[in-house]
């Protein structure tokens, strides 16, 4: 247990923490943790699914058809344009046809320089946290984001991930053992 | 031990979804969800050299789970991915179920009666018209001991020929080579056991991480929790293991002789030798004759650290580095395996590792030793134990001696004059006499050297030609495609037997399941075979896996690989013993040719007077430092092909991908071949990531896609062998090494341009 606390700091600390919850319920299926990433340059999570009007010019223009319509229901990415990984991979065009052909303020090149979104391992479906070797997202990480760490499993160093997702489809474990986290809301 | 609701219901999600695939057990868990009527059976993985233990989870006469073996020394529960997925690959769609003949061209199902019988006929009749040499058997260091044992006796014993070899002669008969002339007997001196004890790792041309990921794991774990312990790695290519590495050396492929000799030179002058120990247990020895030290001494002065910066492309200061950490370590261990050995002067690659540890006395002592890393489950105890080689007999006897032919024929119940004493010929050779028509019959058993064998392409033309039997568990195979006769072999699992690993650990094999479809077991289907061959009265007394087994140990008995203490009883109790291991009481040897080892025990007083070790496979029980010349490739670069081509592998996928190219969960890890390019030499030829290029060689061209990565040094590539549809063989160079007759797949002079 740490120190005492003062009954100040308690009551901000508490307050804090349910105006935290209380905006996160504000924001229905906002979620941090996705199988699925939006195209390159949203702005935010709830800038993204607010502005993005589903008109699908970014899916036509993809060069590797990597952009798709996500159809699943229950998701917060449903009826949106999304890339994923599993199926294939962003390209990073240099030229960002995808920005390039969206009509509204859902995609911009000025936010296209950093992802929303960083890849996180699922401890429980890794093969590594679950006491064997592998290394193929290690291996085919070319940001060299994923390393062994002291206990000698693959940990990914998250300000280097550029959530390209090629660690994704690698993945042999049973259950996908790659998500992706929200590090920008 | 409890567990929270919420993780019993993500864990069973998981389980149950891969359950109807099979299901492989995380020892992460903490509870064995299907733990009611499955039966759990202890066996050892049939993959790498290590030689993990892997329990079979059986239930109603299936194989339905596998899990890292906890009591197993070698890897205490862990496995690495490949290993995860042996249940699925058990019942893989590409099984081979039935015996095949090819008539008209077309494979036609046929009885195992019709199969053998007509393979019984074609080696008669070849016998009897062209003499026992016109016969060959190629076998297989994925074979268990008791088949080699079998198909030795056959073709040695009854049919007459010593053309018998394997495809541990493609990967290890190098390190065979090099123990054999430094210190007079094969395989290692320790055990994984130094691994733990060790404070610096010299790992030679070695992608322990990808290869031996096991062996490699344990040294990173090692590390972590000793962070003093130094790493050093001696390759052309980064790879995954470079993440322990505090020093990596890149020479340029088939140049790193000078440096090994290099570091000798610098131990010996900053005062790291252990004179005393170099005094009382080692020889001196150049290729012509025996030398002094100071003969070894001048010899080394050729190579100062610039000299050898200017042979191997290495700074001069990072050997003098490697040199001193080496030598200041007060134990270290060296690994190494086929960037050493498939070379054309791969012995002498594997002495000079040798030597260093016999200068500086890190050797026989906890922490220390020069430890060739095995690639295969049983190159050690089949092929090399068990004499599956051209010159070999069982137990390390030679067929050029005549009291050794004398033993084995006695046991074997044959003439001894059926065994020849003249060698037959090693795999290139016999590939080559293949094509030629001399060998007009041969026997293939698990392995597939239509893709496997250097500069593949060129020895279709002898397997097309002449008559070849296939033994298998898979079909269609690249060599399959060749094949007169097909012969279903039983897969793992499906038979008990005996694989001996890397650290002379041999560890048995429980048979689960019967085999599926018509599928038989090797060793049994060469007894039949024998047995039409009109062999009867030398085959019949073999009714079970312990017969062969218990008259292949009667055959080591007082040999320095003893294994009359391991009969089957105490080998289905333990996990493995490493030998010599002389009597059923005797716990197994830790460390060879020192106290401990029961034949170094046994010896007497006044030969081990003053010394800690024995190496009694020598004359005088002394080691031999070699100075060998450092000779470099046989097909350096030129200015028609710039490029260095080396070729190796992935974690992910093992050898001609039979086996893993079944497993979903692995192609999708690594789908496809591709050749990885500098980027600085990728720039200069105008290639980009994922463009198509050609690469060639002076014995192919290779269409496949470009990884441009900063792996391979500039002025290398590398592509990874495992794909019959991009055959990084027909690339190879078929060039060996004189002594121990190994390709050199390591290394050969290529181009690359777009396609």
């Amino acid at each position: 247990m740490g120190s005492a606390i003062s009954r100040k700091d308690f009551f901000k600390e508490l307050f804090g923490f349910f105006k935290q919850e209380v905006e996160k319920g504000s924001r229905p299926g906002l979620r941090h943790s996705s199988k699925v990433l939006p195209p390159p340059g949203a702005q935010s999570l709830e800038h993204y699914l607010q502005n993005c009007t589903q008109c699908y010019e970014c899916v036509s223009v993809c060069p590797p058809l990597a952009l798709e319509v996500h159809r699943e229901a229950t998701s917060q990415f449903y009826g949106y344009p999304v890339i994923n990984p599993k199926r294939e991979l962003c390209s990073q065009c240099a030229d960002y046809p995808c920005i390039q052909a969206c009509p509204t303020p859902a995609l911009t090149v000025e936010n296209a320089a950093r992802s929303l979104f960083r890849a996180q391992i699922v401890q429980e479906y890794c093969l590594a946290y679950q006491g064997h070797f592998c290394l193929s997202c290690l291996n085919a990480c070319q940001e060299n984001a994923i390393k062994w760490n002291a206990q000698g499993v693959p940990e990914i160093t998250q300000e280097l991930c550029t959530a390209c997702g090629v660690c994704v489809p690698v993945c042999p474990a049973p259950e996908q053992a790659i998500v992706f986290q929200l590090t920008i809301s | 031990m409890s567990i929270s609701r919420r993780e019993f219901l993500k864990v069973s999600a998981a389980a149950t979804a891969a359950s109807t695939i099979g299901v492989s057990f995380l020892p992460g868990m903490q509870k064995d969800l299907f733990a009611d009527g499955l039966n759990w059976h202890k066996s050892v993985c049939r993959f790498c050299g290590v030689g993990c233990g892997v329990m079979i989870g059986e239930k109603n006469g299936k194989v339905v789970a596998v899990k890292g073996d906890t009591q197993n020394s070698i890897n205490k529960g862990h496995l690495c991915v490949k290993a995860f997925y042996l249940h699925k690959i058990v019942y893989a769609k590409t099984r081979l179920l039935h015996p095949m003949i090819k008539k008209n061209g077309k494979f036609e199902r046929v009885s195992w009666d019709e199969a053998l019988g007509y393979v019984a006929k074609k080696f008669n009749e070849i016998r009897k018209q062209y003499g026992p040499d016109a016969l060959a058997f190629y076998g297989s260091g994925q074979a268990e001991t008791e088949e080699t044992y079998m198909a030795n006796k056959l073709f040695k014993g009854a049919i007459g020929t010593n053309n018998v070899e394997g495809n541990p002669r493609l990967c290890m008969a190098s390190a065979v080579g090099g123990y054999l002339t430094s210190l007079g007997k094969d395989e290692p001196a320790g055990t994984y056991a130094d691994i733990e004890k060790a404070e610096l790792f010299l790992l030679v041309g070695t992608n322990t991480a990808e290869a031996h990921p096991i062996v490699f794991e344990r040294i990173m774990r090692h590390k972590a929790k000793n962070p003093d312990v130094k790493i050093i790695i001696i390759d052309p290519r980064k790879t995954p293991t470079d993440q322990v590495a505090d020093l990596h050396l890149f020479p340029k492929p088939g140049w790193d002789l000078a440096i090994l000799h290099a570091m000798a030179r610098i131990l010996i002058k900053e005062g790291y030798a252990d004179e005393d120990f170099i005094k009382n247990h080692v020889n001196f020895h150049d290729n012509k004759k025996k030398i002094s030290f100071e003969d070894y001494k001048k010899f080394l002065e050729q190579f100062t650290p610039e000299a050898a910066a200017k042979i191997s492309g290495v700074k001069p200061e990072e050997i003098v580095k490697a040199a001193r950490m080496f030598g200041k370590a007060k134990t270290a261990m060296s690994m190494w395996t086929m960037g050493l050995n498939q070379r054309t002067r791969g012995v002498w690659a594997n002495n000079l590792v040798t030597n260093l540890h016999l200068i500086t006395g890190k050797i026989g002592i906890p922490g220390c030793d020069s430890f060739s890393l095995t690639g295969q489950p049983n190159a050690c105890g089949g092929v090399r134990e068990g004499g599956g080689l051209c010159h070999l007999l069982p137990a390390h006897r030679v067929v050029k001696n005549p009291k050794h032919r004398a033993e084995v024929a006695k046991v074997w119940g044959v003439p001894v004059e059926n065994i020849q004493p003249k060698p037959g010929k090693h795999t290139v050779a016999m590939f080559d006499a293949l094509n030629k028509g001399e060998i007009k019959g041969i026997y293939i058993m698990c392995t597939n050297p239509a893709q496997s064998l250097p500069n593949a392409s060129k020895y279709w033309k002898g397997l097309k030609e002449q008559f070849v039997v296939v033994a298998e568990s898979f079909f269609p195979t690249a060599t399959t495609e060749y094949a007169d006769v097909v012969l279903p072999a039983a897969f793992w699992s499906e038979k008990e037997g005996v694989y001996g690993c890397t650290e002379r650990r041999s560890q048995y094999m429980e048979k689960v399941i019967e085999p599926q479809g018509e599928a038989r077991w090797d060793a049994f289907i060469l007894r039949d075979l024998a047995i039409k061959m009109g062999f009867k009265k030398y085959f019949e007394k073999y009714k079970t896996a312990n017969d062969i087994w218990n008259e292949y140990i009667s055959l080591t008995k007082g040999t320095d690989m003893d294994l009359s203490g391991a009969p089957y009883e105490r080998l289905k109790k333990i996990r493995g013993i490493t030998w010599p291991v002389p009597s059923v009481d005797h716990p197994g040897t830790y460390k060879r040719y020192t106290k401990g080892d029961p034949i170094f025990d046994a010896l007497p007083a006044e030969k081990k007077k003053g010394r800690r070790m024995y190496f009694y496979g020598k004359p005088d029980g002394k080691a031999i430092v070699w100075a060998r010349p450092a000779k470099g490739p046989e097909e350096p670069t030129d200015d028609q092909y710039p490029l260095a081509l080396s070729t190796g592998r992935v974690l992910e996928h093992w050898h001609t991908m039979t086996m893993t190219g079944t497993v979903p969960e692995l192609v999708r890890a690594v789908p496809m071949a591709y050749v990885e390019i500098n980027p600085q030499d990728a720039k200069k030829l105008g290639i980009e990531n994922k463009d198509q290029v050609i690469v060639e060689t002076r014995r192919g061209k290779l269409q496949i896609e470009a990884r441009v990565i900063d792996r391979p040094e500039p002025g290398t590539i590398f592509i990874p062998w495992h794909w019959e549809k991009w055959m990084a063989n027909i690339l190879t160079i078929d060039a060996f090494d004189p002594g121990s007759k190994e390709p050199e797949y390591k290394v050969c002079a290529a181009r690359v341009r777009k396609a």
